[in-house]
């Protein structure tokens, strides 16, 4: 039915890798907060990834899975500061998604703005919907 | 931890519990989040000459950001729209949050509003505080005995 579903585990995703400083990093890696949204002509995810902009971030299509990988900046509080509170962790973002083999993988579009990501998948053409005349006989 | 967090006076125990019956709420019942508030989590960093709070609101336009400093108290209110979607139905995940977030949070020391900077970058908000002048910590010179 649908055309995407995401599987895998940021460690899933960490241990997959053959990429092992970036696991090895003492930063953490979470899984963006993700919207998935189909419609007849396309599917769209939309993910959650402050921090990020379109320098740090990085879109990987292989095979059937799409990854989307966030590097987010170390922030450095003015010097003698300390922190009083702690209520979010800060970390990079990692998620892949199973893309069903009817998209149009050339046409996967991205657009980053404001810490959000919103990504197009159009579905393959034969998949759209058609009307068939009947004509009578 | 939770000597810093009763330092602040805002420490609500319910939060908590909240935040956990929101996310069974999203889970079992993926119930519209329109209608639910949302309060955004903040990290605060604290100097001599003032504070620094950072907060995540990622989608969000700065235009759609309200930010109020009164004697001790912060306040960060907002909204996110949601995509404009014709069927709620052919939603395959939805765990993004949306609509209007406000938190108030009470400041361990006044602050100064007009020196106050807001910066948001990226989907991350920094509200650089600084304490007025007269309030900052001061060395006492101990006069020594004759």
């Amino acid at each position: 039915m649908s055309n995407i579903e995401s599987t895998k585990t940021s460690e899933e995703a960490c241990s997959a890798t053959q990429d092992q400083y970036k696991c090895s990093e003492t930063k953490k890696t979470y899984i963006p907060k993700s919207d998935i949204y189909e419609t007849d002509e396309a599917v769209y995810i939309w993910a959650d990834m402050p921090g990020v902009d379109e320098k740090s971030l990085d879109i990987t299509l292989e095979k059937n899975s799409l990854t989307i990988e966030g590097h987010v900046e170390d922030y450095f509080p003015p010097e003698d500061y300390f922190q009083v509170m702690d209520e979010y962790p800060v970390g990079n973002y990692k998620r892949t998604f199973t893309l069903g083999v009817n998209v149009q993988k050339d046409g996967i579009q991205g657009v980053v703005k404001n810490g959000f990501l919103n990504l197009t998948i159009p579905k393959a053409k034969e998949t759209v919907a058609r009307k068939i005349s009947i004509s009578a006989g | 931890m939770l000597d810093q967090m009763t330092y602040w006076e805002t420490w609500d125990p319910f939060h908590e519990i909240r935040q956990l019956q929101e996310e069974m709420n999203q889970t079992y019942y993926d119930q519209p989040k329109e209608t639910q508030k949302n309060s955004p989590l903040f990290n605060v960093w604290s100097g001599q000459d003032g504070l620094v709070v950072r907060s995540e609101l990622p989608g969000v336009s700065p235009d759609n950001i309200n930010i109020t400093v009164e004697g001790q108290d912060l306040t960060i209110k907002g909204s996110l729209k949601p995509h404009e979607t014709k069927d709620r139905e052919r939603f395959i995940r939805r765990e993004r949050k949306h609509g209007d977030f406000s938190r108030k949070v009470k400041l361990p020391y006044r602050v100064d509003p007009e020196q106050t900077e807001a910066q948001f970058r990226n989907g991350v908000l920094t509200v650089t505080l600084k304490r007025p002048q007269e309030d900052k910590p001061r060395k006492i010179i101990i006069k020594s005995e004759y």
